[in-house]
């Protein structure tokens, strides 16, 4: 599960750039990531590691459960 | 470049057998096609066959640049990164031992995409190092080079085409082998109980090598129709393939004997050994097929394990209490 933090994301892009399985894209509007595909995700970790705000956190859960979207507008 | 016994036996998975199995490659800093002091500096680890295809693709595409090989104990890039055998202080400590400040001009270098779970960007930069994570695949290097470090969005996704798939399934079906082998002398000292225990032996004994053909003939249908599973679990994975080998296996037995009914085999009850068996056999070998694709995550792994344990429970107590079939 992706907790996502949408308002400290500062938008380098190097959690696009280091997820194998393509959840993450770039919001053009708002220059800031946004989670396209959630359910591809396989809490390897790497956005987590790179991110340099710390704006995302992957727990893993027994449970599926659907991303945590802190601070978004939408 | 020339394959040794050291690449097959990685291809048959020698490391999944026992950890210091894992055959290393030599770690330290090689170039490539006359690479100057400004050509762009690539990383790896040590894990044999990793190296042996980073070093593969550099020829190949012939590329001038150099090669870090840091020092991953002999385990793969991903799990490497994902199970913390490598890490930031690894590709420091490379760094430093050989001297790579005084070999190139530059203060790039360029990490493969797989272990960005455990190498830090921002501690290699406060060392005065600048890392960019390249493509996911060593054959899309090149490219990434050229387009001045920038790569497309596929590059960066994860694939598991049908090659990859057959190869992963040597590794799989070799150490599948190994663990029925291996579980061979459990099942030979239940043969001094008396009772129930004492047949298992005999079931099994007399029956190894058909399991064995089962679960490479699994394994393979599981590698081969992969794209065509509806999800990414394992345990659900080892359960369509079991009840379809279920299905296939008793219109086998049926049509046999409606061919020779002198030599009648069809048994009405589809739980009998042989069912239970199969289902058996497939959800173990679903489990390590869903475990060696690239698309199962640590919490999906647990359900799993979890799901799979539950209904190996279920069948082991219907062959206990209905030896003779049952459904």
């Amino acid at each position: 599960m992706i907790i996502y933090d949408y308002e400290a994301c500062n938008g380098c892009q190097d959690c696009l750039n280091v997820c194998p399985r393509g959840v993450w894209e770039i919001d053009a509007r708002n220059k800031k990531a946004k989670i396209v595909n959630p359910t591809r995700c396989i809490d390897c970790t790497a956005c987590e590691f790179q991110c340099p705000v710390r704006a995302i956190r992957i727990e893993r859960a027994l449970i599926p459960k659907s991303p945590q979207i802190i601070g978004a507008p939408f | 470049m020339q394959k040794g016994w050291r690449y097959y036996a990685c291809l048959m998975g020698a490391q999944l057998m026992w950890p210091k199995l894992a055959i290393k490659s030599e770690q330290g800093f090689f170039s490539f096609n006359e690479a100057d002091s400004e050509s762009p500096v690539l990383v790896t680890t040590d894990y044999y066959l990793t190296s042996f295809r980073v070093r593969e693709a550099i020829e190949e595409q012939g590329l001038r640049c150099h090669l870090l090989v840091v020092d991953g104990r002999g385990i793969n890039v991903w799990c490497g990164s994902r199970g913390g055998h490598v890490n930031t202080d690894s590709v420091l400590d490379a760094i430093e031992q050989t001297g790579l400040a005084e070999l190139v001009t530059h203060r790039n270098i360029i990490l493969p995409q797989l272990i960005a779970s455990s190498v830090s960007k921002a501690v290699l930069a406060d060392n005065g190092w600048k890392a960019i994570f390249g493509p996911v695949e060593i054959s899309n290097v090149g490219d990434f080079i050229d387009n001045g470090f920038e790569k497309t969005r596929e590059n960066s996704n994860v694939y598991f085409d049908l090659n990859a798939r057959l190869e992963n399934n040597i590794a799989h079906i070799v150490f599948e082998t190994v663990m029925f082998l291996a579980m061979t002398p459990f099942f030979w000292l239940l043969a001094g109980f008396d009772g129930l225990l004492s047949s298992w032996f005999g079931y099994w004994w007399s029956n190894l090598l058909y399991i064995i053909i089962g679960a490479w003939t699994l394994g393979t249908f599981m590698a081969i129709v992969d794209p065509m599973m509806p999800t990414t679990s394992g345990y659900v994975r080892g359960l369509l393939t079991g009840v379809l080998a279920l299905i296939v296996w008793k219109v086998l037995l049926l049509w046999l004997s409606i061919m020779s009914p002198l030599t009648y085999v069809y048994e009405p009850a589809w739980l009998d050994t042989s069912g239970l068996t199969i289902l058996g056999l497939s959800l173990f070998v679903g489990f390590n097929w869903g475990g060696a694709t690239p698309y199962m995550g640590e919490d999906q792994m647990i359900r799993d394990i979890l799901a799979g344990l539950g209904t190996l429970v279920v069948l082991f107590a219907l062959g206990v209490y209905f030896p003779l079939g049952v459904f």
